[in-house]
């Protein structure tokens, strides 16, 4: 279905866009809103992706890629977005005391403050990683290719990010890096 | 601590709390604006030209004002320099070969680069090939993406380690050193295949097998350069997990042969336990003799990032060199004794070096180099004993799996 779309939108068929908006609209967002941890910058980095998106459209060689190329518009859009607005600046909207997902949830309320200071601190790569990884569940060669990396540099990061979020949250990281001395 | 405690559990938890439906003004936004956007031209300006029209021409004047004044400036004293490479932290002052290269910046890189087309459209890994200063830079016009390329022995072929196919599993590939006359090495068999070594003479591979699904098969391989005879080196007696959160492979990932051909070298991976094997993976290098099955370890256990294998044999079979630890490199005796540190003057205790490889006298080593504040990689030679550090490449890129390569004959 989304490579027909493609191959309608990349013809200039704009009703065939606003489906594939339709489509990946919800997806990019959370990921961005994640990335960034603010509506508004996640709903401005959305549009900017989706607008190159538009216009770069009818380059794209291979609609079956269209996927892991929107992706990579939206994480460049979100490196963009962060970098504009660099003073990174608390999202003020209020969370429930209980959590926004309940006593059931799993992260309580110190855990998500924890997790909150320790993702700021992580530059926009390392969160791009982690986002896609740990809440997209995309397999890290797939990530390579929507950031841009080599595959050992996702793994580099998300070692580095994750081990950063452990350690917030009280969980000593297992992987200390050994010291090797010179002889 | 129990799985309620589970901080990846709880990162996973953190991450999927937050609002999922883009809202109606974004997407309305959108759809309205692509209205006034031209697909292929960019903005349409009210008159009905779009501002890529207007470009053409400005450029076309830029560029005969450029060649003017390049012309006079090269008629002047001021353009007979013979600077042979830029110093670290400069831009790469231009891609013409310098007059009297140094003797050790001799031969050709051979390397990938990440998000390599101009826009964001084309093939996202570009294979290049630059000489050893970073001047005289050319892209291999190559039908696949590859993991990382290897010059043979003589520079009269590339190996494509890992060439990448949707829905396809991996396989080496050969070609000629421009990029032509490629050959995918396509061995039946439901297994991930990738060689990452020319045998010394050039007429075989030092190849892995891995199957997450199957490890029986899983080890290193050494194959004749044309896919046929294909030999089991070692058994890998760490095999791949599955996790729910990530799969991690745990190959013998191949990585040299010793100069005389009876050796090899790799790096051996052992995962992590649990929801996510990849995270809590470890490695160790080590060496094997053709022909014998036990190996041995030549680095500590523990060696934290199995995710960047290398360890390339000096060209003189003396040394081993590997980074992927911090921001050193590290050299060790094939024997694994006198484990030394090469103190490269990184800009930073953030840099992170990986992937070194050898020039092909040995007199400089070639490797990436992550600084912390870097979107990319980027490739750096340095001379063996840590001095003389350059910056090779400073496109707004990501640079990686450098070979080091003599001059094609």
């Amino acid at each position: 279905m989304t490579v027909a779309l493609v191959e309608r939108a990349r013809n200039g068929d704009e009703a065939a866009f606003a489906e594939l908006v339709d489509l990946h609209g919800d997806r990019c967002y959370a990921i961005a809103y994640r990335i960034l941890r603010d509506v508004e910058r996640a709903q401005d980095a959305v549009q900017q992706a989706f607008l190159l998106c538009w216009r770069e459209l009818p380059k794209l060689r291979d609609p079956e890629r269209f996927g892991v190329w929107l992706h990579r518009l939206l994480v460049n859009a979100c490196y963009e977005e962060y970098r504009r607005h660099k003073r990174w600046t608390t999202n003020i909207r209020a969370l429930p005391l209980e959590g926004p997902e309940g006593p059931d949830s799993i992260a309580s309320v110190a855990d998500r403050h924890a997790l909150e200071q320790a993702f700021r601190e992580l530059t926009p790569e390392h969160r791009a990683v982690v986002v896609l990884h740990h809440h997209v569940g995309m397999p890290l060669a797939t990530i390579a290719e929507v950031v841009g990396v080599p595959l050992g540099t996702v793994k580099s990061r998300l070692f580095h990010a994750t081990r950063n979020l452990r350690t917030a949250l009280g969980a000593d990281s297992d992987i200390d890096v050994p010291e090797v001395r010179p002889a | 601590m129990n799985d309620m405690r589970d901080p990846n559990l709880i990162i996973g938890a953190w991450l999927d709390e937050g609002p999922t439906e883009l809202p109606e003004t974004t997407r309305r936004a959108i759809t309205t604006s692509v209205r006034t956007l031209d697909q292929r031209r960019g903005v349409v300006l009210p008159w009905g030209r779009s501002i890529a029209s207007y470009a053409q021409p400005l450029l076309a004047a830029a560029a005969v004002l450029i060649v003017a004044v390049a012309g006079i400036y090269l008629l002047s004293p001021f353009g007979r320099s013979t600077s042979v490479g830029p110093p670290v932290g400069s831009p790469r002052a231009s891609d013409s070969p310098p007059a009297n290269p140094a003797p050790d910046l001799v031969g050709r890189i051979a390397f990938t680069r990440y998000d390599a087309d101009v826009g964001p459209l084309g093939p996202n890994m570009g294979t290049f090939t630059m000489n050893a200063d970073g001047s005289g830079e050319q892209q291999l016009d190559l039908p696949f993406a590859s993991d990382g390329l290897l010059w043979s022995p003589d520079g009269s072929r590339i190996l494509l380690q890992r060439v990448l196919r949707d829905g396809q599993r991996s396989r080496p590939a050969v070609a000629d050193a421009d990029g032509s006359n490629v050959e995918v090495l396509d061995l039946e068999g439901a297994f991930d295949l990738g060689c990452g070594a020319w045998s010394p003479d050039g007429q075989r591979l030092l190849c892995s097998v891995a199957d997450v699904d199957d490890p029986s098969s899983d080890g290193i391989y050494t194959m004749a350069a044309d896919g046929t005879d294909l030999q089991r080196l070692t058994v890998d007696p760490f095999p791949g997990v599955r996790g729910s959160i990530s799969t991690c492979l745990g190959q013998d990932a191949p990585t040299d042969f010793s100069p005389d051909g009876t050796q090899f070298v790799f790096v051996r991976v052992m995962c992590g336990s649990g929801d996510d094997p990849v995270d809590g993976q470890t490695a160790e290098i080590h060496v094997g003799t053709i022909g014998e099955r036990e190996t041995r370890a030549i680095t500590i256990p523990g060696f934290p990032h199995p995710q960047l294998p290398s360890a390339h044999w000096s060209p003189d079979g003396q040394w081993i060199v590997f980074g992927g630890v911090s921001h050193l490199l590290y050299v060790v005796r094939p024997d694994g004794t006198d484990r030394q540190t090469i103190q490269v003057s990184a800009p930073s205790f953030d840099a992170f070096l990986y992937r070194p490889d050898w020039s092909p006298d040995g007199s400089r080593i070639v490797f990436s180099m992550q600084l912390q504040d870097e979107t990319g990689s980027e490739l750096y030679s340095t001379a063996a004993d840590g001095s003389d550090l350059r910056r090779i490449t400073s496109a707004p890129f990501a640079e990686d799996y450098a070979s080091w390569g003599p001059a094609a004959p």
